[in-house]
């Protein structure tokens, strides 16, 4: 079959900007620290020529990944990144989901409107809205002042500073990347699965647990890896709204490149970081493919 | 003869006055129906006459505004569709996408606890009545309509219900598996004895398998009847012009004593029984008028002069359209034997005949 030239757009435009800057960050973490500027001595050069660079993978040298192992807080990060971006996710879903089944099941004609509604907050900057949040969630902000007028608290819910913070924090920042999957998944199903399944004795639970959530997985696949990737390098929200105790990924690759100019160090991380959330992924895509093929 | 039997059961559902209003709409009017025990009952009219919406308020899907529905004698105007002693065959299908055909068939039986070897018995009698053991491990997208509408129909009688419901089982189907099909509803609903209730807009498919039909138009059923019923003494126009095809006449009257009226039709007079009807006008059905023979008469018969306009070769009839002093009739020649039985020409002036007990009077 003929290639169209069309076809070729968007593979430049990954090779261009996917590729090459994953080049660059992998050159730089095989490279070394120096007091330089920039602050790395590459040892894959690109005047070299792949024949050298041939000779130098065998001779290679992983100090930067040595070093990123023999030191306990990277993997500490990045468990207790792993830990809390899978329970803002799972926040996110439970939110989201009940958002998408009532929108996909709302009249035709409201639910360009309520998507919109989902969608509009995301017009604002996000660093304000997470400015904003910061108002919102401090002991003295607007929801501890307001339960507390209401007699409802007597000391100031924890919502600042810590990692119920984070969860919130990722969970408001990407609800609408688990929406939109999951209204997209569910606007496609036939509601009258769930008659039938009601008709043969389901009450409306049971009818949405057996026939509709099963019909569903995709897009909730689909969401939680949208919410979930990003989630686990996020930079701003446990820096903005996390303690000083919180330790995330994200924020350790940032102070190692701009804190402790370690650029190779934190190239090395960045490295491992997309191995570690390539790997499942790619074991995710080939359990899709064996269920299709049933 | 089923129709006699259906008479003798006890009634299982009893509709009294049930409305439902979507809307500004009244989808379904004062609608009154009784279905008997182990009787094939069709709901037929044209689409948005109100008959689906009335099949999913005895399913459970929507109460009435007004009115009660009684399922064997209790009050299930407001029982959930899951608590009902009923269930339905959707339209589509409705077989659920990620299920195979034994646990899309197994569903109803597991939601309602049925132990685990019971469940397998009784999904693959179910499947053995409508030949679909074979496909117990098929997916529904890997199954044809055919075999969809099979699938669906042992879904929906497994639960073993008192009256089942069916969608317009057979729209989705091609015509010759439609005929087919008929047969083995008809014969399936006789040998489970539970009651069927189909809803239909197809006059055919009503007739070959109902016992009774209910004939729905704007809401309101217009007559309850057996097929013949229907067909010979349709209780008004609009029953006469949706089951098969009549000349309706609007008839001169001349004279009316004690329910007996005398009529004329295109100046030709003679004598019918009107009953207490006022205003009515007149059907006679295609195959019931006659062409004479040139210089043939028919005793007590009575005979139109007209001209043939158009000549329709349709295998089993032929049919005519044959103008007349003020009307353009419809008739029906049997073809009932190969050898060529008079048939006239177009542009041939005839005679054509038919007897007053034929005449079918049709109020307004």
């Amino acid at each position: 079959m003929r290639v169209r030239p069309v076809i070729l757009v968007p593979f430049l435009w990954l090779a261009l900007f996917f590729l090459a800057p994953l080049a660059i960050v992998l050159r730089l973490a095989f490279s070394e620290s120096a007091q330089a500027r920039p602050p790395y001595r590459p040892v894959f050069a690109w005047a070299d020529g792949w024949q050298v660079w041939l000779e130098k993978v065998k001779a290679l040298g992983l100090s930067n990944f040595e070093a990123m192992l023999d030191e306990p807080l990277y993997a500490d990060a990045f468990f207790s990144s792993v830990g809390l971006a899978a329970a803002g996710t799972l926040l996110v879903l439970l939110i989201a989901y009940p958002l998408a089944y009532a929108i996909a099941r709302a009249p035709r004609d409201r639910r360009l409107f309520l998507l919109t509604l989902i969608v509009v907050p995301f017009w604002t900057s996000f660093l304000i809205r997470i400015y904003a949040w910061i108002a919102l969630s401090k002991p003295e902000g607007l929801i501890n002042h307001a339960l507390k007028s209401l007699g409802l608290i007597d000391a100031p819910l924890p919502l600042f500073g810590n990692h119920l913070a984070i969860i919130i924090g990722i969970a408001y920042s990407y609800l609408p990347f688990m929406v939109l999957p999951l209204y997209a998944t569910l606007e496609k199903l036939d509601w009258s699965l769930e008659d039938a399944a009601r008709d043969l004795g389901a009450t409306r639970l049971r009818a949405f647990w057996r026939v509709t959530f099963p019909q569903t997985w995709r897009g909730i696949i689909a969401g939680v890896l949208l919410v979930f990737v990003p989630a686990l390098g996020e930079f701003i929200v446990p820096d903005l709204l996390g303690g000083s105790d919180t330790l995330m990924i994200g924020k350790v690759l940032w102070s190692e490149f701009f804190g402790n100019r370690d650029w190779p160090l934190a190239s090395a991380l960045a490295v491992m970081l997309l191995l570690l959330l390539a790997l499942p992924l790619a074991v995710l895509r080939v359990l899709e493919d064996r269920r299709e093929t049933v | 003869m089923h129709a006699k039997e259906g008479r003798e059961q006890p009634p299982l559902v009893t509709i009294e006055h049930v409305s439902k209003s979507f809307g500004a709409v009244r989808a379904v009017d004062d609608v009154s129906l009784t279905i008997r025990e182990g009787e094939f009952f069709a709901l037929l009219g044209p689409s948005g006459c109100g008959k689906t919406s009335l099949m999913r308020m005895i399913a459970g899907f929507g109460e009435p505004d007004r009115g009660r529905i009684l399922l064997a004698g209790h009050d299930v105007t407001h029982v959930p569709p899951h608590k009902r002693p009923v269930n339905m065959m959707f339209q589509n299908y409705a077989l659920f996408p990620h299920l195979n055909v034994f646990e899309n068939v197994a569903f109803g039986l597991r939601e309602e606890g049925v132990a685990k070897h019971e469940i397998f018995a009784r999904v693959a009698e179910a499947l053995r009545l409508v030949q679909m053991q074979p496909f117990a491990e098929r997916k529904p997208q890997a199954l044809s309509g055919g075999q969809k509408q099979r699938v669906a129909l042992a879904r929906a009688i497994v639960k073993r219900p008192k009256l089942l419901l069916l969608d317009e089982p057979l729209a989705a189907l091609d015509r010759r598996l439609r005929e087919e099909t008929q047969e083995e509803l008809k014969h399936l609903q006789k040998s489970l004895g539970i009651a069927f209730l189909v809803v239909t807009h197809d006059q055919d498919e009503a007739m070959m398998m109902a016992d009774r039909i209910a004939v729905m138009q704007a809401g309101k059923v217009l007559q309850t009847g057996t097929p013949a019923d229907l067909y010979e003494r349709p209780a008004n126009r609009a029953v006469a012009r949706f089951i098969g095809d009549t000349n309706v006449i609007d008839p001169e009257i001349r004279a009316r004593l004690d329910g007996r009226a005398l009529v004329a039709a295109d100046g030709v007079a003679f004598e019918i029984h009107t009953g207490p009807a006022r205003d009515f006008s007149l059907g006679i059905r295609p195959e019931k008028l006659r062409v004479l023979e040139p210089q043939g008469s028919i005793p007590g018969a009575v005979v139109i002069e007209g001209v043939v306009e158009q000549r329709l070769y349709r295998g089993d009839v032929t049919e005519l359209r044959v103008r007349t002093a003020q009307h353009v009739w419809r008739v029906a020649m049997l073809n009932a034997s190969r050898q060529s039985t008079f048939v006239p020409d177009v542009g041939a002036r005839i005679e054509i005949a038919f007897s007053p007990h034929d005449v079918m009077v049709l109020p307004e």
